[in-house]
């Protein structure tokens, strides 16, 4: 009740003490009044009655402090003070808020990519409750896939289970076909997630009817594909040539329970596995996954017990885990697993991708915004010493220490407020930036990212432990100062030396965290380079890969035979713009089918590790031209020449380094030798017939392994990998590549074109984004140098107004004292270097796993790094050192 | 003038909150302003509690966010624009129940510095 009151009188407090002020007028006139009645004078009553009122402003602000606490009073006339303050010196104030909206908006925006990766949950109620179940079904591995029937025997529990299949399947949307992602639902699913629909509605049971099949597309399928057609309910598209009509769209940022969600439109389960859009060989075969709701009070291991007991009770099938020599079979078990952040890929685990370099990054800003602190720090304190004097007298007044170190630290949560809001636009902007065109935007929707009470919260702290650091500063100052020597006018200017040390000390910090900023964005723009140029093996441009699939297609059952393959490259070949042509199980980057069996050769020796484990990639002739293999020695593969009827002898190629790991420098034309797969104890012996340069098939970083390559064989592969080289300059080439493999064999699935030079680039994203980002918070180190050089010098060269205007009286040349102040300006710089280099160093070995070609250790970066801090600082002085030089010694003399 | 020597108001800090006691009892029949208030005191006391204004108005402001009383602008007996004070429904029990602990412990005092 009384805080209402107060805040009732808050709103109106101006008009109140008016108030107060009249009636304390009034009272005392009555009082004068009276106390003339008892003839005193009029003067003298006056007085008297003044006397008795005692000290009126102690008064009025007694009764102000009745409404408000002494100290909450302070506070708000010390922040509409130093408000004022920081307006009459916009200058400043600007330098401080963009130095740290910059530190501020750096933290936000990486932070804001982190929590979107790593941290945020999926955007569904109580997300935290969502598990999968998964089998574990062998040393090494899960599975996460059951049959419908062991669902359904595992549901009607205390933990809500639901199931759902995800598969990609072309879809036609008025003509246009894509391949796109189809999860199909059974029906508890959406109740289980809890979301409803933001249009139309979500899939309920009696959609499960096959007659009339209904869609519900995903938000970002819509705006994407759709343009985020408003009238889209009731719009019919194909799923595999199958209409579908579109009933609802789901809420924005949700896409599936997968990390990262890429669902493009949602089915019911039965629906897909009746029209064939999900498979299901046989009644018991596991394919779909399950995604369960524990119940809120329950812990994982709690609901792993439950569940596992279950699921042993009704389906194990009694299968046991393969155990690794030497250990005891164990029965397969089910455990559970929290997907509240969604499920991540089985192959590919993106987070862990990017958590490194992110939390590299973080360190990097965190690093760049104490750099702004500094900076912000020093100008305080250039500016506190200023206005010394000023302060001096408060203490003088009766002001506590106490008070003025609030007054200050209220000034500099004000510019840190100030920097945060300027930070929030920094970081929404810069999250932008960096999203556009890179993985990073795929996995995380910025939009939503920017202002989630998480990154405010952040933000907040940030800010206020900002403050809190670069407010200490000039506060510590003031309570250690004697400020009574301040008062006396000699004080005023003069040149203590001991005050010039802290600010050009930490000056000198800012040099070295920028020296470690700016060289490791050399580091990491050298990496990328090297990456960039680095021997592959194999030539990149004007090559498209195309995906040829017979599975779930009429060819399923033959799958890619060598008569087809013959065919569709003969006719590719004869294209307009095609050099050459081949097909391969496996492509550099693009990837495929990888393969790999155990090499051994005859008479049972192997290499001195061990039976090796060998890469191996069935290709056609002219492969290794299309991709600018060179064929070292012997000859192209030639599947007509290949599987000779008696035996199980074939021909292949093998590359330079099987050469070596095999064969140590022997002539391995004409050598044999057997490949045995897993457990499977027939073999075939392969004769090299060739020997092709190395080339990198992974990734640019890989170093390149020993591999061989089989003839494309009939009835081994589904699906392989076309590569053409195409002359430059021919857009269409692409399409007339993909028409002509459909007029070959209608109906086969055809994905590309790709080309490999962007497939290559792509590859190296987490590079690119290191480099750029590095490179951006060096730019923002130096700049941050730059003011704070600059501010530093231009305080020197004030306090010694004096001393430089002897310096010219006595004859020294302008020359002379523009030496002098680069000389003071240098030994800052040459402080921070000496302090930076070795941290620098560190800060290199710590990222040294990012790093390719280059080693922390490398001088040239360092001494590039170094040199491009010394000409900042150096361009940073000359203002000052001008105004130096422009002092005009009559006057300083003067106003001595 | 001479007589009883006026003590201020803050000589009664030993009982804290006296004053605003004091401050209700005067109200209870009609609506006083400040100086009125003061006045008031005074006669009732013959000159005893000369209540100091700078105590006074502080007094007031707590009573006022206290909710015991209430204040409206009215004019004085000289034609001035003066603030009246009133007690409110509040202010009334809150007397009530002072008034009532408050002579509890004068008796106690009484009574220790009689018979102790």
């Amino acid at each position: 009740m009384r805080w209402l009151n107060r805040i009732a009188y808050w709103l109106r407090f101006a008009r109140h003490q008016k108030e107060l002020q009249e009636e304390l007028a009034l009272h005392r006139d009555l009082v004068a009044a009276d106390a003339e009645r008892r003839r005193l004078n009029p003067t003298d009553a006056r007085n008297a009655a003044r006397r008795i009122m005692g000290n009126e402003t102690l008064m009025r602000e007694d009764a102000r402090a009745v409404w408000l606490p002494m100290r909450l009073d302070n506070v708000l006339q010390d922040a509409r003070y130093t408000w004022r303050g920081l307006r009459r010196s916009p200058g400043f104030a600007l330098v401080a808020v963009i130095s740290l909206a910059l530190g501020i908006g750096a933290n936000t925006a990486i932070f804001s990519l982190i929590d979107g990766l790593l941290l945020a949950r999926l955007p569904v109620p109580f997300a935290k409750e969502l598990i999968q179940p998964e089998r574990v079904v062998g040393v090494r591995g899960v599975d996460p896939r059951f049959s419908r029937a062991e669902l359904r025997a595992m549901q009607g529990g205390p933990i809500s289970l639901a199931m759902f299949a995800s598969a990609a399947a072309s879809v036609d949307i008025d003509g246009v076909a894509a391949t796109l992602s189809v999860d199909a639902v059974d029906e508890g699913y959406f109740g289980l997630i809890g979301i409803g629909a933001q249009l139309g509605r979500i899939l309920s049971p009696r959609d499960n009817v096959e007659a009339n099949p209904v869609v519900v597309i995903t938000d970002r399928f819509w705006r994407a594909r759709l343009n985020a057609d408003p009238g889209v309910l009731g719009r019919v598209i194909k799923i595999r040539s199958q209409p579908f009509t579109v009933i609802g769209v789901t809420p924005r940022g949700f896409a599936g329970v997968r990390f990262p969600a890429m669902a493009d439109v949602m089915i019911p389960l039965r629906t897909a596995l009746a029209h064939g859009i999900v498979r299901e060989p046989r009644a018991d075969a596991p394919v779909v996954e399950i995604v369960g709701r524990r119940p809120a009070a329950w812990t994982l291991a709690q609901t792993q017990t439950t569940l596992a007991l279950t699921w042993t009770r009704c389906c194990a099938t009694g299968e046991h885990i393969r155990p690794p020599r030497g250990q005891v079979m164990s029965p397969a078990t089910l455990s559970v697993v929290d997907v509240s952040r969604g499920i991540p890929q089985l192959k590919v685990d993106l987070r862990g991708r990017y958590t490194r370099i992110l939390m590299a990054l973080m360190a990097g800003v965190a690093i760049l915004l104490l750099a702004a602190c500094v900076n912000v720090g020093s100008l305080l304190l250039a500016r506190s010493s200023a206005r010394a004097h000023e302060l001096a007298v408060r203490v003088a007044l009766g002001a506590s220490r106490a008070r003025l170190v609030t007054q200050l630290l209220i000034e500099s949560l004000q510019l840190a407020l100030l920097g945060a809001v300027g930070g929030l636009l920094v970081a929404w902007w810069g999250s932008r930036l960096l999203a556009r065109g890179d993985d990073i935007g795929d996995l995380v929707d910025v939009g939503t990212a920017s202002l989630s009470p998480t990154i405010l919260a952040f933000t907040a702290i940030v800010s206020i432990a900002a403050a809190l650091v670069f407010g200490l500063i000039p506060a510590s100052r003031v309570v250690r100062a004697d400020l009574a020597a301040t008062m006396q006018a000699v004080g005023r200017r003069s040149s203590r030396r001991s005050s010039g040390v802290l600010d050009r000390g930490l000056v000198a910090l800012q040099i070295a965290l920028a020296l470690l900023l700016v060289s490791g964005a050399s580091l990491l723009t050298q990496t990328l380079r090297n990456l960039r140029e680095t021997e592959l093996g194999f030539t990149p441009e004007r090559r498209l890969v195309f995906g040829v699939d017979t599975r779930r297609t009429a060819y399923e059952r033959q799958g890619m035979t060598v008569q087809m393959a013959d065919e569709m490259l003969r006719a590719v070949r004869a294209l307009p713009g095609v050099r050459a042509a081949g097909f391969a199980s496996y492509v550099p980057i693009l990837g495929g089918r990888s393969a790999t069996d155990n090499v051994t050769l005859p008479g049972g020796t192997t290499p001195a590790d061990g039976p090796a484990s060998t890469g191996f990639v069935a290709v056609t002739p002219s492969y290794f031209t299309s991709l600018g293999i060179p064929v070292k020695r012997g000859t192209d593969v030639d599947p007509s020449v290949a599987m000779k009827a008696a035996s199980n002898e074939r021909d292949v190629a093998v590359n330079e380094a099987f050469a070596k790991t095999f064969f140590f420098g022997r002539d391995p034309l004409g050598q044999l030798f057997h490949d045995a797969d897993d457990g499977d104890t027939t073999f075939t012996v392969d004769r090299i017939v060739g020997v092709v340069g190395d080339a990198k098939f992974v990734n640019p970083r890989q170093p390149v392994t020993p591999m061989y390559f089989v003839p494309v064989a009939d009835h081994d592969w589904p699906y392989l990998e076309l590569v053409a080289r195409v002359s430059g300059g021919d857009a269409t080439a692409g399409q007339s590549i993909v028409r002509t493999l459909a007029s070959i064999a209608p109906g086969i699935t055809v994905n590309g074109p790709s080309p490999l030079g962007a497939a290559i680039d792509g590859s190296l994203a987490r590079e690119r984004i290191s480099a750029k980002l590095a490179t951006l918070f060096g730019a923002i180190a130096l700049a941050l140098v730059a003011v704070g050089v600059y501010g530093v010098m231009l305080y020197q060269v004030t306090q010694r107004t004096r001393e430089i205007g002897i310096r010219m009286a006595l004859g020294a040349s302008g020359h002379g004292v523009v030496t002098m102040v680069l000389t003071q300006s240098l030994s800052i710089v040459g402080v921070g270097v000496l302090a930076g280099a070795p941290l620098a160093v560190v800060a290199g070995r710590a990222v040294s796993s990012q790093l390719y070609g280059v080693s922390p250790y490398d001088v040239p970066a360092l001494l590039a790094a170094i040199s491009a801090l010394v000409a900042v600082a150096i361009a940073s002085t000359l203002l000052p050192a001008r105004r130096a030089v422009t002092v005009d010694p009559l006057i300083t003399l003067r106003s001595e | 003038m001479g007589g009883p020597i006026s003590r201020s108001v803050d000589s009664l800090a030993i009982l804290p909150g006296t004053l605003d006691l004091l401050i209700l009892r005067a109200l209870r029949h009609r609506r006083l302003h400040g100086y009125g208030i003061a006045q008031r005191l005074r006669e009732v006391s013959h000159d005893v509690l000369q209540v100091g204004e700078s105590s006074l108005y502080p007094a007031l402001q707590r009573l006022l966010l206290d909710g015991y009383v209430r204040a409206e602008w009215g004019v004085s007996e000289n034609n001035r624009r003066a603030r009246y004070y009133a007690l409110t429904p509040g202010g009334r029990k809150q007397l009530g129940a002072e008034s009532e602990s408050l002579e509890r412990m004068l008796a106690a005092i009484q009574a220790v510095l009689r018979y102790a």
